[in-house]
Order: C-alpha cells, then structure tokens, then sequence
C-alpha cells in the first residue's frame, strides 16, 4: 500500500505541502531525490520520528491530483432525451485515490452523468475512457465488471436474506463441490461491516434492520465487489449523524486504498468537507471542477444556482419557535407508553400548533411511538391522551376518525404512483364526499385546491403521481391532510433525499400547516430536518427518551451530542 | 412575465410527453381488442358459418357462465388477491341447489327461490371463511382458496358420491335455454352484471376503495382505508357469484353436473389477465375483462368450427394468455418509461426558466 504522505525535512520558506506526480511508492521515492535536489531547499528526507535538522521544518509530499492518470476521463458527453438535452458537451475525468462530488440542483444532469459511467444509459454522445481506453458499456453489469459501481439511491436488497446474504448476494463463496460455505461468507461479511466500523449481526434479516443499515449494507455489498471506481448517490440521505460519520471515515480509508469516489449529495457542507474536487453541473452543462479546500460554500451555491445566492441556512430559524399563538394546552399526551420490543416507558406532551421533533438513530424506537399513535402498532402498556381524554386507537381507520394524519418516510408507501394527483388527494375525502358515488369533478376539484395550495409542480391535477418530482410527491403526500386539517400530524423524514428548494418548500408548507394551529410530530434522524422544523425535540435512545430539548436548547451541537 | 414563460416551455415540454404517454398507454389497452379482431377476422375466413347470427347468439349463450364468474374475479383481481375456488365453488353451487330442491325439507321442497338461496349461501359462506382466513390472520389467498376449492370440491363430491343430479328445477332450465328475441336470457343476465360491476368499480367508493388497495396497500391503509373489509368484501362476492353461476349453469345444462366446470377457473382468470389487469392487482377493468372474455369465446367456439382438435385450443388459450402477459408487462415499462421523460422534461423546463428569469432581471437591473 502506498502512504499518502511522506515526511521531508526543507529549510524555512518552503510551503508546506508539495504535490507530487506519481501512483506507485517506487516513482514518489524516485521523484523525490531530483525534485527536492533541484527546487531548492529540501535537504533531506527521514521518517516520521527522525530528529528534525536545524534550521529545517517538515513539509509533507503529496500526491499531486493533477499529475496523476486518470482512471475515468469522460470527453464531451452529450445525451439527449427526446427533444430534451440532458448533457450537453460535459468533460471531466475522475482520479484514482480521490474523493470526487458531482453537484447541482435536481435535473441538472448528475444522475444522467452518473448513468452513463455506470452503463446504465448507453445511448449517448461523446468518448468515456476507462484506465486509458476509450469504452462504451453497454450494461451495468459490464460496468461493474469493469470496476464501476453504483450505490443508487432505491435500495436493492432482498429483504428476506441476511446481511451477510446479501453482501454476497450472486457471489457466494462456495467450496470445491459447489457447497456454500455460510460459515466463511457468514465471517467474510462480519469482518466487512467491522470495516465499516459497524458493530452488528451479519446473520440478521435486513427486513429487520433500520434503512441507515439497509444502506451500508449495499456499500459494503459494492465494496466486496472489488469496485475500483464506487459511485454514491445520495448516501447520507437516511443515515445517521454518526453512522455517516463512519461512512466518511470510511470513504477515506477507500480513498487511501487508491479507489475513486465520486459522490452526489445534495449537502454541500458534506461535500465539501469529504471531497478532494467538486463538479459543478447546470443545465446539462460543466460548470467547473474546482479543488474542495478551494471554494466555500456561497460560492458552490452560487455556482450551482447560477448566481441567485440564497444561502440555505438564512430563514432556517426565522419562523421556528416563536411563533407562540394558539398554544393552549396539550393536544396529544403519551404516559407510560411501551411498544413490546421497541418503546420502554415513554411520556410526551404534545402542545396545540407545536412542532414536536422525535430524533435519534434508525430503530431507537420514534417510529414504533408515531405507529402507534397511529394505529398501526399496538402499545403494550402506557396510556395515550387526546385532549385529555385516553383512548384506544386500533388502526389508520380510527385514527384518521380521531383527527391524526400519518405522512410515512418512503413516499411510495403512501401515494399511488400510477394515478392523479388529485386522486391520491381525493381517496382520503371519499366518506366525506359521497355515500356511494363518486363523481370525478369533485375528486378533481379538491385536487385542484390543495395543487394550488401545495404549490405543486405542474399544477395539474390530472397528472399521474409517477411525473412528479420528489419535492412534489411530497407536497401531494402532505397535500391530502391540509383540506380539513387534522389535529395531530405526523411526518417521518418529510424531507428524505430533496434537493434543497424542494426541502425549502416542504419546510415552508409545514409551517403554514403548524400555523393554523394543526400539532405535528416529525420524525428524523437527521439534525437539520429537527432544526428547520421543529419548535422542540425528544430524543431517543434504545427505545426510550434520553432528553427533552426545549427551544433554547434545539441546536445542532445538543442533537449531535445525543446522535 | 417569467411566470408566463415558464408556462408556455412547461406545456410545450410536457405536451410532447404527454401524447406518447397516452399513445403508450392507449397501446395496452388497445391490444386485447386487436387481438379479438384478428380472431374474429380470422374464423371468418376459415369458416363461412362463423360471422352468422345464430352462430354470435350461440357464442354468446356458451360465455355467459364465464363472464359472471370473470366479472367477479375481476373484484378479487383489483383488490390484489386471487380466487382459485371459483369453478369448484360454482359446481358446488349447483349440487347444493338441486340437492335442497330434491330434499324433503319443507320451504326447500321443489322450491326453486329457496333452494338457490341456500346454495348461494353455502358459497357466501366458504368465502367468508376464506375471507376471515385472507385478512384476519394473514393467510395468502392463493393458498386460501386453494384450501377452499379443495373443501367445495369435497362436499360436491360427499353429497352426491360424483353422481349428476337430474331432477332440476324446470323454471331453471326455462331460463337456461329461454331466448328474449333471439338473445338467451343468460347473456343478458351476464351483461347486466357487467354493467353492474362496472358501474360499482368505476363511480361508487367502494370500486375505489378497491383499486386503492389493490394499488398500494400500505397506502390504502395509511389513508384509513379499511383494507381488510374490502378484501374481504372481494372475496365474497367473487364466491357468491360464482355461485349464481353455478346455479344458472345447471339451468344451461338442465342437470345438475359434478364434474366438467374446471375450466372456469383457468378460463376466468385467463379473461381477467387478457384483459389487461394486473396480477399483482390495482390495473384492470371490467371492460378490459369483457374483451377477455369474448377472445376466450370466440376462440373456443371457432377452433369448433374449424373441428380442430379439441386439445389444440388450450395451447392456442395459452399462446394467446402468455402473449397478453408479455403486452402487459411492456405497456407498464412503456408507461413508467413515459412519466420518465416527462419529469425529466419538467425538470429541464423549469431550469430553462430560472434562466430566463435571471437573464431579464440582470437587464432590468
């Protein structure tokens, strides 16, 4: 393995990095005599613990970025769907042993870039070199053999099969007889995980287990692939705050290792914080390639944005916790509530036209509290208040009777993909609307009214669910509960795998919602959903609530304490 | 001003999109009715009997037992599940009714209101059970009703030790062969079921309630829909109408038969799939089912005709099955395909745009 730095000693003036040229130990040893001899200063090399000269400081020797070969070079790619241009001429070319991002707004041509790396699309314009010859893959999988592979957004995994199963999954180790050897794949995968700096069973069914691991299942899975070039899409999206600090970790140990990342996220702090270089697309269009250490974050934005500098962080509080009016008393109280196996002795006190954040890790018991609530799961003990009055409340039914809404972290557990958006609006009103039949111009005008009144993208009622973006999915899965507002609103992950102006919208439509005096519970384990939405937090751990943060105390240090 | 533009480019984009979607979609459901065409057209010219109108009356008479039982697997279908017990259940039907009509029970004693009755819920209440059994503790109704089309199958067989029954009620077997004009009176009770359930699946809440749940359970259930009330509800209904058709049937054949109706069940399902539903449930219609229907029909009646052999029609049933199958599963990938491109060109519309947006306010300013 190739140490990244080496420890010179120069005299006093010498910046203190230099970049070299070079992959191999041999060529950065061999380099380093006539480099340091001719540019002056450098007068001699020792280890890391050698006594430093005097007169003499120590510089480190880098890998020069730009000097290195490049393990992908994509030349004036260009695709087009339909009349639509996706990509228009955009050259980069990806290095080996770096972290390389690729960032824009939603549309502007990652994914599509992403996809013809990968062999998705195969269709298209222009030259990809891969370690120096020009290829065109015409699958996926040819992609994969190669060394590319992608880490998508959608989980692949098979649900039933363990972990370990999973990793493995079409590459199962096998003996001389074709026997599997579940003991060796069984050890493989948990030394795997134990890489990833993951302490769990490599035996468990990933049915049983939390998305942040479902998803570092499919890393690990890709990294046992023996994948040179890893693609990560989104991958922050459903972790936690310190499951993604393993993931980076991580990421530079695999940097280390010589491998490629190129990364997508829509968290610029995260992306500048991991990367090496960051790509910026517009339109379809190549932006820059710019050095991570080299920009800040105003100036990424206003690169992907093309100069409507709106920094994300500026309203993110305005609207948070002071709003005080209508707050009488509590709507929605939890004594003592426990879910068998997944909630131990829980209280709350949900206050009218409150935002009630429940954050902690995947699995540590907010979700099993908000199905509950919902009907969804029974508590096994514990008494739930509804404006002071305990009742019972056996399923979704029953609840929507009692006035709470349920808005689920995947968005595909609640809309109809296939069907209008007005539709997927109007199901809900149905009892209300008709005895027995039903009449299309009224499902279409409610869909009219919260369309306009979501601000969702295209405003027509009539488009199927499946044309809208995320963002907009989104709003017509918030959209079904606004018309007759419920009193209790409960959202998981609201803004899971935005962009930010869809986040902006969401966060923007759910204060509107709060200020007709509507209580929400939002759950998430990411800190920046609680700190734009909520007014308070309760966290979670193993099933129990660890602390209560008032608004004073909501901050990312006091969640991220906890996380 | 920028709003306006932003309007115009949104529809220009999108209006491309648009028509190849519907064209796409339009494609699968356009292709079991050319399929009907081409068989139509075909036995036509193989055979100078076939386009006749008695020969049309008689296809229709032969489809009317199918098409009650079609139409209620359709209901099962939508709601996502599966109805295996249909032709038992139907056979079963009509046993139980030529039995009581037989009887000396008094009220069930050559009564032929009454003995339909019990028969109709003697089927009400297999399904039940299999309803309870499907949404109360979890069963898959494949395995459901594969248990029920056993236990019909098993009392038809107990009661009557696989002997006929005869002696049927005269006012059925009216029925049967009764003709209103020249139409039989079966046909006519077929499509005003079909009228009937398209009526309920296409303007009433629970025809709603059933593509919902069929689309998208959790969703369904998230929205507060009683899912297993409808399940339920579908599963029911598809026994009781199997049993009205099993009754009718022995007014077709004016004896009550124990064996010779297995047919039904592959020949229903084949209907419902050829018709373009989805397996997995939430896409379908009764009239996607009716066209089903007819190319089974048709084909059955024409390979008749030709005097092909008899065992050809189930590979050509087969063939044709296997064909809507693969036409489903493209149109879907056609349609998903679609919504693709148009979200892709919404996105590219919207940045477009932003652009101009930005360009004439960097010239105002």
């Amino acid at each position: 393995m190739v140490p990244e730095t080496l420890h010179l000693v120069a005299s006093q003036g010498l910046p203190d990095s230099w970049w070299l040229g070079g992959t191999e130990r041999q060529q950065l040893l061999s380099r380093v005599h006539p480099f340091g001899a001719n540019a002056s200063g450098l007068q001699a090399w020792g280890g890391v613990g050698s006594p430093l000269p005097e007169g003499g400081k120590r510089v480190s020797l880098r890998y020069g970025l730009m000097d290195r070969i490049p393990i992908i070079e994509a030349r004036s790619i260009t695709k087009k769907f339909g009349v639509i241009t996706a990509l228009s001429n955009v050259s980069v070319d990806f290095l080996p042993a770096e972290v390389h991002s690729i960032v824009g707004e939603n549309g502007a041509g990652k994914s599509t870039l992403v996809k013809i790396l990968t062999g998705y699309h195969t269709e298209y314009g222009g030259e990809l070199r891969f370690r120096g010859k020009p290829v065109r893959f015409r699958s996926t999988r040819e992609a994969q053999e190669a060394g590319i592979a992608c880490v998508y957004q959608e989980r692949h995994l098979v649900p039933e099969l363990s972990i370990a199963e999973n990793i493995f999954l079409g590459r199962l180790p096998s003996n001389s007889l074709g026997v599997i050897s579940w003991k060796e794949m069984r050890e493989r995968a948990q030394q795997q995980l134990r890489e990833l700096g993951l302490h769990l069973d490599a035996g468990q069914k990933v049915s049983n287990c939390a998305l942040g691991v479902r998803q570092i299942t499919e890393i690990a899975r890709v990294l046992f692939w023996g994948s040179d070039v890893i693609v990560l899409d989104e991958p922050t999206g459903a972790l936690s705050v310190s499951e993604r600090d393993e993931l980076f970790s991580l990421l530079s140990r695999l940097k280390e290792q010589g491998k490629t990342i190129i990364y997508i996220s829509h968290l610029l702090e995260e992306v500048i914080a991991i990367s090496d270089r960051i790509t910026v697309l517009r339109n379809g269009r190549k932006i820059a390639t710019v050095r991570a250490g080299e920009v800040g974050l105003d100036s990424l934005i206003q690169m992907i944005t093309g100069g409507e500098l709106h920094s994300s962080e500026s309203s993110a509080k305005a609207f948070c916790g002071t709003s005080d009016e209508g707050r009488d008393g509590a709507v929605l109280e939890g004594r003592d509530l426990s879910v068998y196996g997944y909630l131990r002795g829980v209280n709350f006190t949900l206050l009218r036209g409150e935002a009630l954040g429940l954050y902690g890790n995947a699995g540590c018991g907010m979700h099993a509290l908000v199905e509950a609530i919902f009907g969804l799961r029974k508590f096994s003990s514990g008494l739930l208040l509804l404006e002071g009055k305990p009742v019972a409340i056996s399923s979704p039914a029953e609840a929507s009777r009692y006035g709470i809404g349920f808005v689920p972290e995947d968005r595909s557990d609640a809309l109809w993909l296939e069907q209008s958006v007005a539709r997927n609006i109007a199901i809900r009103y149905l009892p209300k609307l008709s005895r027995l039949i039903v009449k299309q111009s009224h499902e279409h005008s409610i869909g009219r009214q919260v369309v306009e009144q979501m601000d969702v993208i295209p405003a027509d009622p009539a488009a199927p669910v499946q044309r809208l973006s995320g963002g907009n999915r989104q709003k017509v899965a918030v959209g079904r509960w606004v018309l007759e507002l419920p009193r209790v609103l409960i959202l998981c992950e609201p803004t899971n795998g935005m962009d930010v102006g869809a986040k902006r919208a969401v966060v923007e439509k759910l204060r509107d919602i709060k200020r007709c005096g509507v209580s929400l519970i939002i759950v998430s384990t990411d800190p920046d959903v609680i700190l734009d939405t909520c007014d308070r937090a309760l966290v979670f751990r193993r099933g129990r609530v660890v602390a209560e943060l008032p608004p004073e105390d909501l901050t990312k240090e006091r969640l991220a304490l906890y996380g | 001003m920028g709003k306006l533009g932003l309007q115009s480019i949104l529809w220009r984009r999108i209006g491309i999109s648009e028509f190849r979607t519907q064209f796409l979609v339009r494609l699968g459901s356009l292709a079991p009715v050319l399929t009907l065409a081409a068989l139509v057209f075909f036995f036509s010219v193989v055979s100078p009997s076939f386009l006749t109108v008695p020969n049309l009356l008689n296809i229709a008479a032969q489809i009317s037992i199918l098409a009650l039982v079609a139409g209620g697997m359709t209901f099962v279908v939508l709601a996502g599940e599966i109805d295996l017990s249909v032709a038992n259940m139907a056979t079963m039907a009509g046993i139980i009714m030529a039995l009581a009509y037989n009887s000396d029970v008094l009220l069930l004693k050559d009564n032929v209101f009454t003995s339909t009755l019990v028969a109709i819920l003697a089927a009400a209440g297999i399904g039940s059970v299999t309803g309870f059994v499907v949404t109360k503790l979890g069963i898959p109704s494949f395995a459901a009703t594969l248990a029920a089309m056993q236990i019909s199958r098993g009392i038809t067989l107990v009661l009557t030790q696989a002997r006929p029954i005869y002696n049927v009620p005269p006012s059925l077997s009216d029925i049967g062969s009764a003709r209103v004009g020249s139409i039989p009176i079966l046909g006519l009770i077929a499509v005003g079921t079909l009228v009937l359930f398209h009526l309920i699946l296409h303007y009433s809440r629970f025809g709603r309630y059933i593509y919902a749940v069929g689309g998208n359970r959790t969703a369904a259930k998230l929205v507060g829909i009683q899912v297993h009330w409808i399940t339920f509800s579908c599963l029911v209904l598809s026994a009781v109408v199997s049993g009205v058709a099993g009754v009718l049937n022995v007014g077709r054949l004016g004896s009550a038969q124990t064996f010779g109706s297995e047919d039904l069940l592959i020949d229903s399902l084949a209907a419902v799939v050829i018709g373009g539903a989805s397996l997995f449930g939430g896409v379908g219609n009764i009239g996607g089912t009716v066209v089903g229907i007819l190319i089974l029909g048709v084909l059955n009646n024409g390979l008749n005709q030709m005097m092909a052999n008899v065992f050809a029609k189930y590979l050509f049933k087969g063939l044709i099955l296997l064909g809507a199958l693969v036409i489903n599963i493209l149109s879907i990938r056609l349609r998903d395909r679609a919504a693709e491109m148009a979200r892709e060109a919404l996105f590219v519309a919207e940045e477009d745009s932003a652009c101009v947006e930005v360009a004439s306010g960097d010239g105002a300013s």
